[in-house]
């Protein structure tokens, strides 16, 4: 119990379980944030299908002009091998992008799969799996995927595999306790009365009031993906070389650090693709959770009103 | 001679995400020392906020306008340290539900004394004998051991003395008591109310009674006041409005009642339609469209309160005598 | 303890999954068939994997983690040296992310809305989206290379002699020594990578320190001690602040975990000699005594962590205690 706590504080939990009720037609475009989040977003994925035609230079071509410093001709400055770091941070987003969301689709997948069986099925299957994510999220991420790419030899495959390895136990946790609670409604028990089997039950009924939650859950975690990928990477653990992405070349800039240009710029890359995640999944989450997005005055005053009874 | 809590022409404003919205409009009260005054209505009648808003605990953004003053002084226009000290001293709240209104995490003994020890100046030692016997008073076993209890340990009507108790720690002059027997088990209630009426004539206080249970309100009031859609629209003597209803609503209300007179076979009536939003109610006397007795006229204009003598309704047509002399409040 | 042996397990069965040869990775680059077989022999490899696993239970029950290929030591002996710098950083962040989270989180719910609210919400969000790596990166960039404000890693200036070894902390022995300068100078070598911890901790615990303030800020609770007339300091801290703190306190084992992640990341840029530089390199190495050791001390700090935290929901509510 104690490390499920820990990956999910109740509060956020139970902000989870209250938002599959609520009506998700909120104004969450109200919110500039979002609003933000969204746009940085829409021109990653934009840099993400077209980077060759956007990228000024090959972004593997050397060049004698070795680590410059921004200038006309390299807005970014260029590397230790004379690369374009321009083009470089634009191509590694067909890289990090993509690798991101297969992560969370991974992970999310498995552990919502998981968390369905574990809180329908109920019993010793219930109690193997949560054992098993008490297992896998009782190592810092970064470390057990530390070990799993050691072991299996560092590449971009087995940096994912072993994020999804430690990551598939949230989902796991957010569904199994949103199946619980949605599993005793009436609407579900009368599904069932009504003859259907507890595997249509199952797919007709609960796992589509999941579906919000996790789509939250998935984009806030969207962002960590992306900083645990290029973590690991930066750790030379994760996508190898010459490849451009954004953590090794942080990498490479840690060894040339006087030269800001080389790091600065992949880092910003992540930070602003990282916040754009982030941002979004804050708006979403007050879309399906209106009681943190009215103002509280209102909300204190139609409490009250109610209240008064 | 002015009364100890005086409210004239208070009105209060809420925000609500439509803008700001008035929920309670130009109430008058006038509540004597050691006197129980009932207010009486149904959910969001304004009741509770107009309370709120004499110890200023209005949600945020709320706004009162009006005057309301407590012996003699003028409480709204104090400011914030003087309404702090007013609070818990000298006005003290009991809130609806028990189960909610003690802090579960924090001793029994610590939130009996700690605003006494504030407001009095007590010592620690002081205070916390002070509290034993104020759980003796409101018959609370073992007043000592209790002190060191945290509230999940006591039963709902336990909980709801010890609320009364905290609330009588100061020993205020006046007691708003909101609700406070609506969360407990009928066979509690009673307990409670006498528990109250008793305080009150041994602590020489005034007792203000929120409650939509006009049948609570029977058996100690003694003045009535009767709020919907957040006006004041009938109150005069407990006696009076108990056993000549003017108002349709309050008619309403008591017909609701169940009656010990009243064979098994008699059919509960109850008021038709649901109660009007204090946020946007009907145009004119904001009953009319659950009223049996309602003329076009009520459409027309707010009644105002007509008075026969000390009992006062805001109805044209059932003090349509009174309306004609044109005596208005 | 069924997780512990599960970790065990996982972390030996990670290892053996190494397709390399530990002794070839260990060994320079020419190694001799003998000293292969003399590698093997020393380290077990040769034995089949439940006795290994067996042997190394054993070893592990006894305090016995093996002996790094890469230091030649005792791995117990290389934590132990290691642990109090990690835990020094450790300690450094989270007291700090502590004290300034839990204030940014109750200052935004209860200015929820406002403009401070917003601007909180933004300042933590990207604090949770800054890489980590790039940010201590830039730090030392700005802080060290350009201003020559703070040192460029390490725990103490080469010039610096370390204080008496008494808790492992070089500011807490430097007090304790009476030296102002040495503890001045740990000080400094900690506020680079302290802060970039920092950062993290205080976005995770500004945000959910705000969320578990708004759950509580409207309960009867709060409103009744209001009607008593507490002054608002009192209200917010005895009433408001004390029924949050079990979502607060839950929130520390996962800032702990996120401390503990970091400082592999943050020790390998400031050159922090503590056990997540010791992972790394280990890692890299393919020192398997070496991760199975640090990894397993970690997850039994993360099991022994979130026991407190258990154990501080009973101290802090009392209806735990009761069931």
């Amino acid at each position: 119990m104690s490390a499920v706590d820990a990956a999910l504080p109740p509060s956020r939990l139970r902000r989870f379980k209250r938002s599959r009720s609520r009506s998700a037609a909120r104004s969450w475009w109200r919110q500039p944030t979002m609003l933000i989040g969204l746009t940085i977003a829409a021109i990653w994925i934009v840099v993400a299908i077209f980077a060759p035609l956007l990228a000024p230079h090959d972004p593997l071509a050397q060049d004698f002009a070795i680590t410059q410093a921004p200038s006309g001709a390299h807005p970014f400055g260029t590397d230790e091998l004379g690369r374009d770091i321009l083009s470089r941070v634009l191509v590694a987003a067909r890289n990090s992008l993509p690798l991101a969301v297969l992560l969370v689709l991974c992970a999310g997948t498995l552990g919502t799969t998981l968390g369905v069986v574990a809180g329908y099925v109920g019993g010793w299957v219930d109690g193997l799996i949560m054992r098993l994510a008490d297992l896998f999220s009782a190592f810092p991420a970064i470390v057990l995927a530390m070990v799993v790419t050691a072991s299996l030899g560092p590449s971009t495959r087995n940096a994912v595999l072993a994020l999804v390895t430690v990551t598939w136990p949230i989902y796991a946790r957010v569904v199994r306790s949103l199946v619980l609670s949605i599993g005793q409604a009436e609407y579900v028990q009368a599904f069932r009365l009504h003859g259907a089997s507890a595997r249509r039950a199952m797919w007709k009924e609960v796992l589509p009031n999941v579906m919000g939650p996790i789509i939250v859950l998935a984009t806030i975690y969207l962002a960590d993906a992306l900083l645990l990928l290029a973590g690991l990477s930066f750790l030379g653990l994760g996508t190898q070389p010459p490849t451009p992405e954004w953590g090794s070349m942080i990498s490479v800039g840690t060894q040339y650090f006087q030269n800001w240009w080389m790091a600065t710029f992949p880092g910003l890359a992540i930070f602003s693709a990282a916040l754009a995640f982030n941002f979004i999944g804050d708006g979403l989450r007050d879309v399906f959770d209106p009681q943190s997005q009215i103002g509280s005055g209102a909300r204190g005053g139609s409490e009250s009103v109610e209240e008064d009874a | 001679m002015s009364a100890l809590l005086e409210l004239q022409g208070l009105s209060i404003r809420l925000p609500t995400p439509a803008g700001s919205r008035a929920v309670v409009h130009e109430v008058d009260l006038a509540v004597e020392a050691g006197q129980i005054y009932g207010i009486a209505g149904e959910s969001g009648s304004g009741k509770t906020m107009t309370m709120l808003s004499l110890l200023g605990l209005l949600p945020r953004g709320g706004t009162v306008h009006g005057r309301a003053s407590f012996a003699g002084r003028d409480i709204l226009s104090a400011d914030k340290k003087a309404r702090q000290a007013l609070r818990g001293r000298d006005l003290s709240m009991v809130f609806q539900d028990p189960m909610t209104s003690l802090h579960p995490m924090l001793t029994v003994g610590k939130q009996l004394t700690e605003h006494a020890r504030k407001h009095l100046g007590l010592s620690k030692g002081e205070a916390a004998a002070r509290a034993a016997q104020m759980l003796e008073d409101v018959r609370i076993p073992d007043g000592e051991a209790a002190l060191r209890a945290y509230p999940h340990e006591f039963s709902g009507g336990m909980r709801q003395r010890i609320a009364i108790a905290i609330a009588l720690m100061c020993e205020p002059q006046i007691l708003i008591a909101d609700e406070p027997t609506t969360a407990l088990d009928v066979t509690v209630q009673a307990g409670i109310l006498a528990l109250l009426d008793r305080l009150r004539r041994e602590k020489g206080m005034a007792v203000v009674l929120i409650t939509h249970d006009l049948g609570v309100m029977s058996s100690i009031a003694e003045r009535i006041s009767v709020m919907y859609a957040g006006r004041v629209i009938e109150s005069g003597d407990a006696r009076d409005v108990l056993k000549q209803p003017s108002h349709p609503y309050t008619r309403g209300l008591l017909g609701s009642l169940p009656q010990p007179g009243l064979g098994a076979g008699t059919e509960l009536r109850s008021i038709p339609g649901v109660p009007a939003s204090p946020l946007d109610p009907p145009r004119g006397c904001a009953f009319h469209p659950r009223c049996a007795l309602a003329v076009d006229a009520c459409k027309e204009g707010v009644p105002p309160l007509l008075r026969r003598g000390d009992h006062a309704a805001a109805c044209i047509v059932t003090m349509r005598d009174v309306a004609s002399e044109e005596v208005v409040a | 303890m069924l997780l512990l042996i599960g970790i065990t397990l996982i972390s030996f069965l990670l290892t053996q999954a190494v397709p390399g040869d530990p002794a070839l990775a260990n060994l320079g680059q020419h190694p001799t068939p003998e000293s292969i077989r003399a590698f093997h022999e020393k380290y077990g490899l040769d034995d089949p994997l439940p006795v290994q696993y067996v042997n190394y239970l054993g070893n592990l029950v006894q305090g016995d983690l093996g002996v790094s290929q890469q230091t030649h030591q005792p791995v117990t002996d290389d934590l132990s040296k290691l642990v109090p710098a990690t835990a020094e950083l450790a300690v450094f962040a989270i007291v700090f992310s502590t004290i300034f989270g839990v204030g940014f989180g109750v200052l935004a719910a209860l200015k929820r809305d406002r403009a401070v609210d917003h601007g909180l919400r933004v300042f933590t969000l990207a604090g949770i989206s800054v890489p980590m790596f790039w940010l201590g990166l830039l730090g030392l960039y700005l802080f060290f290379f350009k201003w020559g404000l703070l040192p460029g890693g390490g725990r103490l200036d080469p010039t610096t002699t370390p204080p008496t070894d008494v808790t492992g902390f070089n500011t807490v022995d430097a007090l304790l020594d009476g030296n102002l300068n040495t503890f001045w100078d740990a000080f400094k070598h900690l506020i680079l990578p302290g802060g970039v911890l920092v950062l993290y901790s205080v976005s995770l615990i500004s945000r959910y320190t705000r969320s578990a303030v708004l759950e509580v800020l409207h309960a009867d609770y709060v409103r009744a001690a209001r009607a008593k007339g507490l002054s608002e300091f009192t209200v917010v801290t005895r009433y408001i602040l004390r029924a949050a703190l079990p979502s607060i306190v839950t929130v520390m084992g996962l800032v702990f975990a996120n401390v503990l992640a970091g400082a592999v990341l943050v020790e390998n840029i400031f050159n922090w000699p503590g056990i997540g530089q010791y992972a790394y390199k280990s890692a890299v190495s393919l020192d398997l005594p070496a991760i199975m050791g640090v990894s397993i001390f970690i997850a039994l700090v993360y099991v022994i962590v979130n026991l407190i935290v258990d154990l501080l929901y009973a101290v802090i509510d009392p209806r735990v205690r009761l069931s």
